[in-house]
């Protein structure tokens, strides 16, 4: 009874620090060139990220960022070594004050957004509001989600800790998680480049639209695959054959593939011990 | 001296950024040919200018694949035209004859008249095997030399996108290097280098699968062996070994299995191995 009472103490005391730390504030960036192409970068240490397509052509960013009180190994290793020389000096008599100032750095030149937090006790969750053309790159270490809606541009995301979650988008989309699942709904598919999802232990799980071409290649080592698609996959093998006849490589097994009406630029949904779901949308 | 060897010497010098000065045979070589030069000018331009992430390859390079390809189609369709056209004659003489078969059958057994078929008959044997023979080799010659130029072309495309800070641009720049049949040593040099070192595992695996292309690994393949034996990206170590036991040198294949024996790899990747030297015994 006395654990859990000072667990929930804890909690609180927890709770009320990150609020009285909290900070929201909001900024509108007018590009510098309109209608014309817009590309976003985006590096958060630790935090979450909200990307939102739209038609209009001002960037709407709404950051909100607390102080970060929990545990973290690495920070702990950096600190230990950082400060392994230098012992705290006495604090007796004196208050502890948290930085409650936000740290996020904002740059446009030419349609080339930057927005960045390397932060490493801040935690930071971004909603933002793009145009749908932007092509988007995010990187985020540790914490919550990448969210993406709506944006039709190119797309490349890698979160760490965290899931990424993207809906409505066309692509084309590289991604990449380490543990987390990535899950990725399709409006339509791009036929420029080609896509690819790996999670290294995480699930990846997307949605096609019935209209859309593609081949989309799987690959599991130790996770299976789920497929609501009408076409079969088949084990796509490797045959070089040397004109001279004098050697033959043959290569069994491997990537799987399925010709989606009738196939088209590559899908690749790979993982070392997740799932593979590919469902089929309207 | 040819036409490959300039362009190869221009790719080079131009992928390696050096203005290394072209002999005095090379240069005769070129200022005899405008095609060449009208070429050369072509891929520095191509090279030079800055490709932009999601911006398809330019309408100048897109129009001179086009040329490229129809030139090389129509030099295929001649020669089928050529062997249609006599299907065509063929059936139409055929039609005539089954028409009028009947009332001309009789003549055909008067002697004079079978001389003359036999006469004509070895005439025109004769005049097709000597006209046809120098015909197809041209033919097969300028076939043979614009697939090489169109392979010239696809390198280029694909060593300058595999430079591209989008993965998604670097994905196509794969893609477009499985279009070549990888001769090109620089080409070849360039993906293993961005193997080590790109940050994108769907790039890495990507380009693992293209290596498999090669006939030969030669002096790549220890680097290859080293890459595969101290890899921290679980998946690309697996597909680095796959790589090696399926198209790796005995010795290689030895050296690897030998690795896994001794426990010097991860369980997975030792488990890998494992489920593969006993697929190959299957």
């Amino acid at each position: 009874m006395k654990k859990t009472l000072s667990v929930i103490f804890l909690a609180m005391l927890t709770g009320s620090i990150q609020l009285a730390n909290a900070a929201e504030k909001s900024f509108n960036l007018a590009l510098s060139k309109p209608g014309e192409p817009v590309s976003i970068d985006i590096e958060v240490y630790r935090g979450s990220i909200t990307l939102v397509g739209y038609k209009g052509d001002v960037i709407e960013i709404t950051a909100k960022t607390s102080f970060f009180s929990g545990k973290d190994k690495d920070l702990k290793k950096v600190k230990g070594k950082i400060n392994s020389d230098n012992k705290a000096r006495s604090s007796k008599g004196l208050k502890s004050i948290k930085s409650q100032g936000m740290r996020l750095e904002i740059e446009e030149r030419n349609n080339k957004v930057e927005i960045s937090s390397a932060v490493s006790n801040q935690h930071v969750d971004l909603v933002i509001k793009v145009p749908q053309r932007s092509s988007v790159e995010v990187e985020l270490y540790k914490g919550g989600d990448i969210k993406v809606d709506g944006i039709k541009g190119g797309l490349e995301l890698e979160a760490y800790q965290g899931m990424i979650i993207a809906d409505n988008i066309s692509g084309p989309i590289v991604a990449e998680t380490a543990r987390t699942d990535i899950v990725v709904g399709f409006s339509d598919f791009a036929k420029q480049s080609p896509s690819s999802l790996t999670s290294h232990m995480g699930n990846v799980d997307i949605t096609l639209p019935k209209k859309v071409a593609a081949n989309v290649n799987v690959q599991t080592y130790q996770g299976e695959i789920f497929s609501g698609l009408d076409k079969d996959f088949v084990v796509v093998d490797k045959i070089n054959k040397n004109k001279k006849g004098k050697k033959q490589k043959v290569t069994l097994g491997g990537m799987m593939q399925a010709k989606v009406n009738g196939g088209g630029q590559d899908l690749s949904l790979i993982s070392y011990s997740g799932n593979l779901y590919i469902r089929k949308g309207k | 001296m040819t036409n490959q060897e300039i362009i190869d010497w221009k790719i080079a010098s131009l992928a390696n950024d050096d203005n290394s000065t072209l002999s005095i045979e090379m240069k005769n070589y070129i200022e005899n040919s405008s095609q060449l030069q009208d070429e050369l000018l072509f891929i520095e331009k191509f090279w030079t200018s800055d490709v932009k992430p999601q911006v398809m390859p330019s309408d100048k390079l897109d129009a001179n694949f086009y040329q490229m390809l129809s030139r090389a189609q129509s030099v295929q369709h001649n020669s089928s035209k050529k062997e249609t056209t006599q299907h065509q004659s063929d059936y139409k003489s055929t039609q005539q004859k089954r028409a009028s078969i009947f009332a001309k059958a009789r003549n055909w057994f008067i002697p004079t008249k079978i001389s003359q078929f036999a006469t004509l008959s070895v005439v025109f044997v004769l005049g097709f095997n000597l006209n046809q023979a120098p015909d197809n080799e041209k033919m097969n010659e300028a076939y043979s030399g614009l697939k090489q130029e169109v392979s010239s072309l696809t390198t280029v495309l694909a060593m300058s996108m595999l430079q591209n800070d989008s993965a998604s641009e670097r994905l196509s720049g794969v893609a477009y290097s499985r279009k070549t049949d990888l001769s090109n040593p620089l080409l070849v040099e360039r993906l293993i280098d961005l193997l080590k070192r790109d940050k994108s595992t769907s790039v890495r695996l990507a380009i693992i699968n293209s290596l498999g292309q090669l006939k030969t690994f030669g002096s790549s393949e220890q680097q290859l062996f080293t890459m595969a034996t101290q890899e921290e990206n679980l998946l690309v170590q697996i597909e680095l070994c796959r790589l090696l036991l399926n198209y790796g040198s005995v010795d290689i294949k030895n050296l690897l299995t030998e690795q896994a024996n001794q426990q010097l790899l991860t369980p997975e990747v030792r488990e890998f191995i494992k489920a593969q030297s006993m697929a190959s015994f299957i």
